[in-house]
């Protein structure tokens, strides 16, 4: 019986598809996972299926009926509930407050805690959990409020709970935990679907897995529990894609002077003991799993944090963070002063901002990142995703030469179209070629593939092995599964 | 009589929780409104409207208690535009309260002006008549806790006390104020709740106007005098809590009061005193501000912030 399926939903971001046409059925009482590189789509896809976004074509069915209107409300009121990557708990409440919060059991026109507490203890055991209900959320730990989120959803009548990246935040031992409990909960009837990027949990715990590559779901089937070793390879290999043949050798290039030196750096549970160095003038691409220490150490290299032990050496910088809204963009200024950030001391006069010249410069860099629309006076939000990272990207590369002697690019083209993809990697090369050392960190492989000159691949905040361009997607897929840690 | 019995007689203390009701239905109206997280500097204006909202429908109806009805009403229609201007129009709070202030003040100038053709003050209405004569302290203690606006406040405190903490309603305001976000996710109408809640707050705050003009016995041009933001004042210093909003509001009140006792004295000595209530609440947020304690509250976190 299928209780949840998607019928041909697409869902495009700019002109990213992020979901093609896909059409898919979950069986109820069962362990789904949906795994998928980053911006494979497969958050998209359950988002999608709980009615928090909506579909630009096709349609959603629980129980076989269409979900009507497609609202998380509605999805919610037919049993569909979904844990989000980021909690969406009331800090300065208690545990009851946050449950209740929405579905409110009332007697006399008052709260009825009695009655919420009573109904939280019968879900509590359900899941084999326990949650003292008078606690604040903000005094519990991250392992607690996950439970708590399960808790919650599970308590407004859920017979579907999708969970989205459960175990990124969480420590080994916890997540362990974790899968019991939704064992618990597939054992009482109720079906689990779980979207994560961790391959190895998909193998040992969840009885079907679904396979997003590009917008499109390329695998649907049982997961095979005979041969864990094999069918991690296999699993690999379909999230990463049959790869095209490697590219044409990047003419060798000279390698300069070294412009980023990091010898031994910790910085608290991110980064433990990373060595790494950056020539002028070379191309060194950043692979692993996300969360293994690439935001700290791109946030490292821009100065945003500062190292515990070890030696940091970096040339000026120029960086383009993982993060675009976080880091990159002040979204309510203009287009133009976006892309000058950080430079207006530079094109004033006396103090005042010249407006020619920033108009100029402006310019000069919408062309450079091929930005559409080329308006520098609309405001950053105004701009779709992959455009708003063209002006990064934009920004980021018009630093380099003269003033940045190093590149870091972390995600260059994430959310942008193939056409202008490929614009930002020849202008990463030309950079490299004017003597600029680039660090790419990306969880494309393919785009690591051609624009690196070597790739270092990173696991639990060391770079665990340094490997050629050329290397196989299963070879680097095992080192970033971290199976040959020991560099 | 010396000025330190004044002080500490029981005519003061009347006067002093008389002085206190406008404070206290402004603060509970800050609360409500600040706790579903809408910033709420139009609590001035809404004291202003409110005062002669509930005089010119007392002196057209000749009925104090539809008076007050009145200024509450007129309180929950200022209430309503800040929210729609905030909740719906995404227009920052500080801007809408500043607009609504300047226009209260020229509007019931207008309405003063067309209603009694006066730039100063509207005619003498009665109010409420009740309890003791006499002009004793004793007699004047009676009549002032006996007076229905005073227990109003003392019930709106406890009501709005009541309603954060064991009411759907409120549950859903406190977390439309702490995380809307949050409370989205959880199937709240953020918008909804805010919109009704800061409604409610410009109805307790217009209750409050009702009384400034009800003690006078008229509406006077400007009257409010910064009670409002007083009142805001206090909301802030007691942590957006009920209770010690309506407790600090009775001591900025005693400052009031402590102006009206000293008519008697030299001129400068009431002008020092009569400055006391805006320089204890500077004191007060200053003081606030330096000390970090156990009783000192974060405001509500989502307190501006929309839910997307």
């Amino acid at each position: 019986m299928d209780v949840l399926a998607t019928r041909a939903v697409t869902r495009r971001y700019g002109a990213t598809l992020a979901v093609d046409a896909v059409s898919t059925c979950f069986e109820s009482g069962r362990l789904h996972a949906v795994i998928g590189e980053n911006g494979a789509g497969k958050s998209t896809l359950l988002k999608l299926a709980c009615g928090l976004v909506a579909p630009d074509a096709g349609s959603v069915a629980i129980d076989g009926q269409p979900l009507s209107p497609h609202t998380p409300r509605a999805a919610i009121a037919r049993g569909i509930g979904m844990v989000q990557q980021h909690f969406a708990l009331v800090e300065a409440m208690t545990v009851l407050e946050n449950v209740m919060l929405g579905a409110e059991p009332l007697r006399g026109g008052l709260l009825d805690e009695a009655e919420a507490r009573r109904r939280l203890a019968e879900v509590t055991r359900e899941l084999g959990v326990t949650l003292d209900p008078a606690a604040r959320v903000r005094e519990l730990g991250i392992g607690d409020r996950q439970r708590l989120e399960i808790a919650r959803v599970v308590y407004k009548g859920a017979r579907v709970v999708v969970l989205d990246e459960p175990t990124a935040v969480l420590v080994p031992r916890e997540a362990d935990a974790l899968y019991e409990m939704l064992a618990r909960l597939v054992a009482a009837g109720r079906t689990v679907i779980v979207v994560t990027h961790k391959l190895d949990e998909v193998v040992a715990h969840a009885q079907t897995v679904r396979v997003m590559r590009h917008g499109q779901l390329v695998l649907s089937r049982d997961v095979d529990h005979d041969d864990a070793e094999r069918e991690l390879r296999a699993l690999a290999a379909a999230v990463m894609g049959e790869d095209a043949p490697a590219q044409p050798a990047a003419p060798p290039r000279a390698c300069g002077t070294v412009v980023l030196d990091l010898d031994d750096v910790r910085l608290g549970r991110a980064l433990r003991g990373l060595t790494l160095k950056v020539h002028a003038g070379e191309i060194v691409g950043v692979a692993g799993v996300e969360g293994n220490g690439q935001r700290e150490l791109t946030r490292l290299i821009a100065g945003l944090e500062h190292a515990d032990s070890g030696r940091v050496d970096v040339a000026a910088a120029s960086v383009v963070h993982e993060d675009r809204h976080q880091e990159g963009l002040v979204l309510d200024a203009p287009v133009a002063d976006n892309l000058v950030l950080g430079e207006h001391a530079a094109l004033s006069r006396f103090g005042v901002l010249d407006a020619s010249a920033l108009r100029a410069t402006a310019h000069a860099r919408l062309t450079l990142g091929a930005v559409e629309p080329g308006d520098p006076s609309l405001l950053a939000r105004g701009l779709s995703g992959g455009n708003q990272q063209k002006v990064v990207v934009a920004r980021a590369l018009a630093r380099t030469g003269d003033r940045a002697k190093l590149l870091v690019a972390a995600h260059p083209t994430r959310g942008v179209d193939i056409g202008a993809a490929r614009l930002i990697h020849e202008r990463i090369r030309a950079a490299a070629s004017r003597g600029v050392g680039v660090l790419v960190i990306s969880s494309d492989l393919h785009e690591l593939r051609a624009l690196s000159d070597r790739i270092a691949v990173m696991v639990r905040g060391r770079i665990a092995q340094q490997v050629d361009p050329g290397a196989t997607n299963e070879r680097l897929g095992e080192l970033m599964l971290g199976e040959e840690g020991a560099a | 009589m010396s000025a330190l019995a004044a002080i500490f007689s029981a005519s003061m203390l009347a006067q002093t929780l008389g002085a206190s009701v406008p404070y206290i239905c402004a603060a509970q109206g800050g609360v409500v409104s600040e706790r579903s997280g809408v910033v709420n500097i139009a609590l001035e204006g809404t004291l202003l409207s409110g005062a002669l909202a509930a005089v010119a429908v007392a002196h057209a109806t000749g009925s104090a208690l539809l008076g007050v009805l009145g200024g509450a009403v007129a309180g929950g229609a200022i209430g309503m535009l800040h929210a729609l201007l905030v909740v719906k129009g995404r227009i920052d709070a500080i801007v809408s309260g500043i607009a609504l202030n300047l226009a209260a003040a020229g509007g019931t100038r207008v309405v003063l002006r067309a209603l009694y053709d006066s730039s100063s003050n509207s005619p003498s209405i009665e109010g409420f008549r009740f309890g003791a004569t006499g002009a004793g302290g004793g007699a004047m203690l009676v009549r002032a806790v006996a007076s229905p606006l005073f227990i109003a406040s003392v019930a709106a405190s406890i009501a709005v006390m009541f309603v954060l903490a064991r009411t759907r309603f409120g549950l859903r305001l406190r977390a439309c104020g702490e995380s809307p976000f949050a409370a989205a996710s959880a199937g709240v109408d953020v918008d909804r709740t805010r919109v009704a809640a800061v409604c409610l707050g410009g109805a307790l705050a217009g209750l409050g106007g009702a009384a400034l003009s009800f003690e006078q016995h008229q509406f006077q041009s400007g009257m409010s005098g910064g009670r409002g933001f007083i009142a805001l004042a206090a909301v802030i210093v007691a942590g957006w809590r009920p209770g010690r909003a309506a407790l600090a509001c009775v001591a900025f009140a005693a400052l009031d009061a402590l102006e009206g006792s000293l008519q008697g004295e030299s001129r400068a000595l009431h002008d020092v005193v009569a400055m006391l209530p805006y320089a204890a609440t500077l004191f007060a947020l200053a003081a606030l501000s330096l000390r970090k304690g156990a009783w000192v509250a974060a405001p509500p976190a989502g307190l501006g912030r929309h839910p997307d």
